[in-house]
């Protein structure tokens, strides 16, 4: 059933087995599963549309690299799925190791820990299934001639074709559901221990209108995103000055987005090769379509960090240049961090401030990267290639990033390393869990929908094992 | 070999003579007045005599790819492209680079000569490939190029358009 916490009959003091923070991505795929055994209460903090005092819960600064707090996110039923483009695809196992390149690399879980997962997460987004090996996909001979270099290889997306947005897709069957209990204009506005610190007890609900109410849970999940994950933990400090789960001060740090950088301007001698590269293709009723990354072993000779490249232009004459962007993994850094500004917002909490910063890594990556590349399509005849004065000394002019939010409570073996476990449970605190694009350790080189929501299913067995009420 | 100390800039009057030469001597072997056809037609007057000839009297090195068709047939660039960049190379090195050896080719001051049937290009492109596989390139003015194509775009940048 779908509440809105505004109207003055529906009781904002509640007790439930499980209660998740935020009607996201991740929020939803958890309800819908775990719904099918246990009930579940959803807190998400708009409606079904937009709204401008709702979404203004999310300015704040940003001090670090320019980056937009609102434009990034959005404030109402299905979260960011309401403007994502739908571009899936899955980490490589890399990833998830240790690289002894890349400072604070490595996962406590590894890939086959979450593959089993793909298939679920596949048929949630819409993808039709979960096949991203370009060889399975494709044996189209333009696309064989890139590969005959030996640093490149391709890496397959898959688009949610049209796009899964979470809050329209779902609602009727979270309306239909007698297992979920979905409340509207809900904010979270404090997690609280229990006496002994290690649980959480219970959660301070308030609206914009005034309401408030404090709902006690067995198990609560966060699914606000990275940032508003990482405010909320840093924001609950009436019983600890540094927040909850933040005992080593990892919460907030760590921040990461895929910058996008435009690496270089190619000029084609052929573009048909250009337009196999770029053509999207039908895997049945879905769609699919390739980028070009590097392998593995030419990652650890330059020491580089991980990237999809895509050739841009959709339509190019005889002459012109095809500009080719990359989306770059970022290195993580525990100085890349979200904390809270002085400022408070609507609900009386303080609002966030943003620290984005890349590292000396990430900019020797887009250097590399762009050498690399440019010798790789050289060597196979596609053409010859400039890059920007940014790939001598200079850091790009300009980068963009994805709306990609990634890292604030990332997950680690140890509490010095990072806020959750290998189960995405909080260090330290017995009954709190975070789900989404927060605990990752790296970012990978690609959208991180898909991942997050593998991650979410996972979790969501994980604790089918061990719910217990209130 | 040419390098490109061996190869001045040359006078614009001289050059556009040299050029209008070169024109000439570009012609098709069996072209009516070109050198090639009155070396043909002499050999027949000369009948039997022929085969005791000596085989030097004759270049094999027939014909010519001038550095603006080997620039663009490398590089896919345009000639004004190609020679801003040969010039922004030429003024970064130090010393003249040896174009390397062609079978069935020699480097002359106005590109490259090469025997009939031999394919150069495809050598010289095989060379430019593996120059891109062992990193040995160079940025000049945002290109990523291999250096035996800068080496040949300096040599264009010696030519007008």
């Amino acid at each position: 059933m779908i509440l809105d916490a505004r109207n003055s009959a529906v009781e904002l003091n509640r007790r439930t087995p499980i209660l998740i923070i935020g009607g996201g991505v991740a929020g939803i795929t958890l309800a819908r599963k775990l719904a099918r055994h246990t009930r579940v209460t959803v807190l998400e903090a708009g409606g079904f549309e937009p709204e401008a005092d709702v979404q203004s819960i999310y300015e704040g600064e940003a001090v670090g690299l320019p980056y937009s707090l609102t434009a990034t996110r959005l404030r109402f039923l299905g979260g960011t799925s309401n403007h994502w483009g739908g571009w899936c695809g899955r980490f490589d196992d890399l990833d998830f190791r240790v690289r002894d390149w890349v400072p604070h690399s490595g996962w406590p879980i590894e890939s086959s820990d979450i593959a089993p997962y793909y298939a679920e997460a596949a048929d949630l987004l819409d993808l039709g299934r979960a096949e991203f090996s370009p060889a399975a996909l494709t044996d189209d001979p333009r696309l064989a001639a890139f590969t005959a270099n030996p640093w490149l290889d391709h890496r397959a997306f898959r688009f949610s074709l049209p796009v899964t947005r979470f809050g329209a897709k779902y609602r009727g069957e979270l309306e239909a559901s007698d297992t979920i209990e979905l409340l509207l204009h809900a904010n979270a506005t404090e997690l609280r221990m229990d006496e002994a610190g290690g649980r959480i007890a219970e959660v301070r609900v308030r609206t914009l209108d005034g309401r408030r109410g404090t709902i006690r849970a067995g198990t609560v999940i966060l699914c606000c995103g990275a940032i508003e994950n990482a405010r909320l933990l840093l924001a609950s400090r009436n019983q600890v000055d540094h927040g909850v789960g933040n005992a080593h001060d990892r919460v907030g740090r760590f921040f990461m987005e895929h910058p996008h950088v435009n690496l270089m301007d190619l000029l084609p001698r052929d573009m048909d090769w250009c337009y196999g590269q770029m053509a999207l293709r039908k895997d049945g009723d879905h769609w699919f379509g390739f980028g070009l990354t590097l392998n593995e072993e030419v990652m650890r000779a330059d020491r580089c960090l991980n990237l999809t490249a895509h050739f841009m232009n959709r339509e190019c004459q005889a002459g012109e240049t095809v500009t080719v962007s990359a989306m770059f993994e970022q290195a993580p850094n525990p100085d890349s961090r979200v904390t809270l500004s002085d400022a408070v917002d609507a609900l009386g909490l303080p609002r966030v401030r943003l620290d984005w910063q890349l590292t000396e890594l990430d900019r020797h990556s887009f250097r590399r990267a762009a050498q690399r590349i440019a010798g790789a399509l050289g060597s196979i005849g596609l053409g010859r290639v400039r890059v920007g004065a940014w790939a001598g000394d200079d850091p790009p002019e300009r980068i963009g990033y994805g709306s990609h939010h990634m890292g604030t409570t990332r997950m680690a073996a140890s509490p010095r390393d990072g806020v959750v476990d290998a189960d995405c449970r909080v260090h330290g605190l017995d009954n709190l869990y975070v789900a989404g694009s927060s605990v990752y350790a790296t970012g990978g080189p690609i959208n991180p929908t898909f991942t997050l929501t593998s991650l979410a299913l996972r979790l969501a067995d994980h604790l089918q094992g061990r719910t217990t009420g209130p | 070999m040419p390098s490109l100390q061996a190869l001045p800039l040359r006078d614009p009057q001289l050059r556009s003579e040299q050029t209008r030469s070169e024109q000439t001597r570009s012609r098709p072997s069996n072209a009516p007045g070109a050198p090639g056809r009155r070396r043909v037609l002499s050999l027949i007057g000369l009948g039997l005599l022929a085969p005791i000839l000596p085989m030097g009297c004759a270049d094999p090195h027939s014909e010519r790819m001038a550095w603006p068709e080997l620039a663009r047939s490398l590089t896919g660039m345009d000639d004004e492209t190609g020679r801003r960049i040969g010039r922004s190379w030429a003024e970064q090195k130090t010393g003249a680079e040896a174009l390397p050896e062609i079978d069935g080719g020699r480097w002359a001051g106005d590109g490259l000569l090469y025997a009939p049937g031999t394919e150069p290009l495809s050598q010289l492109e095989a060379r430019v490939r593996a120059q891109y596989l062992k990193q040995e390139t160079a940025t000049v003015d945002g290109w990523v190029l291999s250096r035996l194509e800068l080496d040949v775009l300096a040599r264009l940048a010696e030519t007008t358009g």
